[in-house]
């Protein structure tokens, strides 16, 4: 096992190396040329020309990323050109809202998503099972952006009973948790009743109920406890997804947070921010990913890595 | 409870996946926890909140590159201020003159003024806050080019601050009161950086605190000079999502909301407890095309462009009214903007106008503009076609906009680049946009323009001294552009703002900034 991790560390490495090499041409080729359009409308050509030499624009492209690289090896994002901040202290301000807003969402799907899919599982094809197939339909069709605003003009504006926005008190985190967590409980509900399904005509479920166990106990240990493997790394797999939905909630909901950071960066054309977000994302998103690689072999030992 | 689970003995694992799972679960209930319950929501007589698009990306003056000055102007002052007719008054100046070598300003300042960290104000902060614009690299300011002027600045005494400029400079004054020449402490500005997010002006509110991505907090400043503020805080607020921005003046989680969509402007009206007014702005949507090169080159086809517009009908229909038709090659509300005869509907004259000129049926080109304007430019895209004007659309984000702006106008006959100009005054705006030089040089936005006549009117309207021939002078260049179709002058833009009842005393500019130094609320 831990030989599989350390070979899956330095897996990173080339994963990391391509994921820099993408964030520097996302910039890099995007169409204009980033000192001008830093500069703005009513910049000279000096204007311009200063700006590209101090962002190093105007060195030749394997030296930029080279001096890029050579930056986040050392741990340094850069300095935002439009807000003269460091891009790691704009991303440290930031990270705690979002995953504040990450866990409320992961924690609010599973709370609904799981036992939604326990009941449709047991109550396979009636009522229920139906109802719970609608919820999730909706909650996975919904956009996000139109899931937030509705929200917002239900529980602010009309009935008033939670702010729409800010991110200072608890009660500011419920709507963007709950638009967040919508569309993940829709994914954990068919992943529950699936899997649920299948551990349900186990033989060793049969035995279980043979022997005389109370049916909860049954569906409550015996059966969902094996159902909840897949369910558990799905889980992981979903903070993915909501890294991206972070993206929309918070615009929506004007909350600080990484995603607010890179959009509201790109409407300010600050290439180095921009860089710097996505970069660092991506990469705990690959972190992540091992995460759940590694908790998978010890949920489910029948799993080995080669 | 009893764990055994059917026959595996694999207990050190299940004990780790219980462990892994009891941990998941700790942490998650932990995040729930809020790291502070400050609860301080907008509300209450005492506090103001604005709510705008985007956050600034500094809190000092010559650095800043978009309309987010609220609170620039909330906490600054300059020398002199605009008002919203575009004319000027006197703020940390109390009067100026020019002497007779046209060169020398002398500008005597207002005794008794500090700064919020109490430093005074005096003719050495006046050098301080112009000198660093272009003097101190570590000052980003984005306008170095518009103080290319400057020769010398000297304080004769505490109170009286000389200014020389390289050229006879008129607009010295207009300059002065650009949101770029906001007077800065002196004491508190000597590290740029750290100075970006810690203001210090002489304005009626000072800085209390910068949530990133969340509010910037100012308080009423007991030591102002002027009328005190009537209220104790004001809260600046960046929404970057349209359709929050209004929800939150609805729930009243904002007192003044800037842009207001415009598909919210009707149910925003309905609401008893919010005034939504429609604020002119400097800003107008003129289009690019190269006089230089290709259909565009002929006047006849220039005319056409212009008359195959239904202004009105794009004001109400597209734009929910939150616009102006243009009266003139620049916006209303510049000191020494004219009122010229708007331009007419009229398909019919344009398409024996494009006949006229070579094109019976029409030609073909290509319209770049942004996603944000999508439904305006598509309605230009559409009147263009019908009169035989046949623009392919094709959307295009500002950086690779201005590449097409900049680019040289013999390489793009017959296209058309969305553009908006804006500008607090005459001499710079038009000069940027009309001037020969300026239209061909290659860092600009280059139509090739170049018409002796109307350069001529610029130069003299730039140079003299003498309010009235200025005032002439620019009249003539604006009618010889007017009568020249120079430009394709679409619509004028105007600001959606609205406000909770009982708010009262702010003003807005159209440079689009609110001043609140004056508000009450009830």
């Amino acid at each position: 096992m831990a030989h599989a991790i350390v070979r899956r560390l330095i897996w990173l490495v080339p994963i990391v190396l391509g994921l820099s090499l993408l964030t520097f041409s996302l910039v890099a080729f995007l169409p204009g040329d980033a000192a001008q359009a830093l500069a703005g409308t009513g910049a000279s050509e000096q204007d311009i020309q200063a700006l590209r030499t101090s962002l190093g624009l105007d060195q030749p492209l394997p030296v930029q990323y080279l001096r890029y690289l050579s930056r986040l090896v050392q741990g340094d994002l850069g300095r935002s050109p439009v807000t003269a901040r460091p891009v790691a202290i704009e991303i440290i301000d930031n990270l705690p809202p979002t995953l504040e807003l990450a866990a409320f969402a992961m924690a609010f799907s599973i709370l609904v998503g799981v036992p939604l899919g326990v009941v449709s599982a047991l109550k396979q094809n009636t009522l229920w099972d139906t109802g719970a197939a609608i919820v999730s339909v909706i909650g996975v069709s919904m956009p996000t952006f139109w899931m937030g605003i509705l929200l917002i003009l239900v529980f602010s504006v009309q009935l008033g009973w939670l702010p729409a926005t800010g991110s200072q008190t608890p009660r500011q985190l419920i709507l963007p948790g709950i638009t967040l967590g919508l569309a993940s409980i829709a994914f954990l509900e068919r992943m529950t009743r699936s899997s649920m399904l299948e551990v349900l005509n186990q033989d060793y479920i049969r035995t279980a109920r043979a022997k005389g166990l109370q049916e909860h106990v049954v569906i409550g240990l015996h059966a969902l406890k094996n159902a909840m493997i897949p369910t558990v790394t799905a889980i992981g797999l979903q903070f993915g997804r909501l890294a991206g939905g972070t993206v929309v909630t918070e615009t929506v909901f004007a909350r600080p947070g990484l995603g607010r950071l890179l959009i509201d960066s790109i409407s300010l054309r600050d290439v180095v921010m921009v860089q710097g977000t996505i970069m660092f994302l991506a990469s705990g998103l690959v972190l992540l990913n091992l995460l759940v690689d590694i908790v998978y072999v010890y949920l489910d030992p029948r799993i080995k890595y080669q | 409870m009893t764990r055994r689970i059917g026959t595996r003995t694999a207990s050190r694992k299940s004990l780790s996946r219980r462990t892994f799972l009891q941990i998941a679960a700790g942490a998650g209930a932990g995040l729930l926890l809020p790291a502070s319950s400050l609860g301080a929501v907008a509300g209450g007589g005492s506090t103001l909140t604005i709510v705008d698009n985007l956050e600034p990306n500094a809190l000092d003056p010559p650095v800043g590159t978009d309309q987010f000055g609220h609170p620039i102007y909330a906490m600054y002052e300059g020398l002199v201020q605009f008002t919203p007719k575009g004319d000027i008054i006197p703020k940390l100046a109390t009067s100026w003159a020019v002497g007779s070598d046209k060169l020398t300003w002398t500008l005597n300042l207002r005794p008794n003024v500090k700064f919020h960290d109490g430093t005074p104000f005096d003719s050495r902060a006046v050098k301080f806050s112009l000198e660093r614009i272009t003097g101190d690299p570590k000052v980003r300011a984005t306008r170095k080019a518009s103080y290319a002027f400057l020769d010398k600045i000297e304080t004769p005494d505490s109170l009286t601050v000389t200014i020389k400029s390289k050229q006879p400079y008129p607009d010295l004054p207009y300059m002065m009161a650009d949101r770029s020449s906001m007077m800065v402490s002196p004491t508190a500005a000597k590290d740029p950086i750290a100075f970006a997010r810690n203001p210090v002006g002489t304005g009626p509110f000072k800085f209390v605190e910068w949530r990133s991505k969340e509010r910037i907090v100012m308080e009423a400043f007991a030591d102002y000079w002027g009328d005190k503020p009537k209220i104790k805080q004001f809260v600046f607020r960046p929404v970057t999502e349209g359709a929050t921005r209004s929800a939150l003046l609805r729930t009243g989680e904002a007192d003044i909301v800037l842009n207001i969509p415009v598909q919210d402007i009707a149910a925003l009206r309905a609401d008893p407890n919010v005034v939504l007014d429609i604020m002119p702005t400097l800003t107008m949507s003129i289009p690019q095309w190269s006089v230089k090169a290709g259909p565009f080159k002929d006047v006849r086809v220039r005319k056409a462009a212009n008359l195959a517009i239904n202004r009105p009908e794009l004001l109400q229909k597209v734009l929910g009214g939150a616009g102006t038709i243009p009266r003139a090659p620049i916006s209303q509300g510049i000191w020494g903007a004219v009122e010229l005869n708007p331009m007419p509907y009229d398909p019919a004259e344009a398409k024996k106008l494009l006949a006229e000129a070579g094109y019976p049926n029409g030609f073909k080109g290509t319209y770049y503009y942004p996603k944000r304007d999508e439904t305006l430019q598509q309605a230009a895209i559409g009147y263009l076609r019908a009169v035989g004007i046949d623009m392919q659309a094709k959307v295009v984000e500002l950086p690779e906009r201005l590449v097409l702006l900049a680019q040289d106008p013999e390489k793009y006959p017959g296209d058309i680049v969305e553009v908006t100009r804006t500008g607090q005054f005459i001499s710079y705006l038009m000069e940027r946009i009309y001037l020969c030089r300026e239209a061909n040089a290659p860092a600009a936005q280059r139509s090739g323009y170049c018409n002796p006549a109307v350069d001529a009117a610029l130069k003299k309207g730039g140079t003299s001294f003498e309010q009235e021939a200025r005032l002439k002078a620019y009249a003539e260049a604006q009618k010889l552009l007017w009568e020249d179709y120079a430009l394709f002058w679409l619509i004028g833009l105007s600001m959606p703002l609205g406000y909770r009842k009982g708010v009262s005393g702010f003003v807005f500019l159209p440079s689009r900034e609110v001043l609140v130094g004056g508000v009450t609320k009830s």
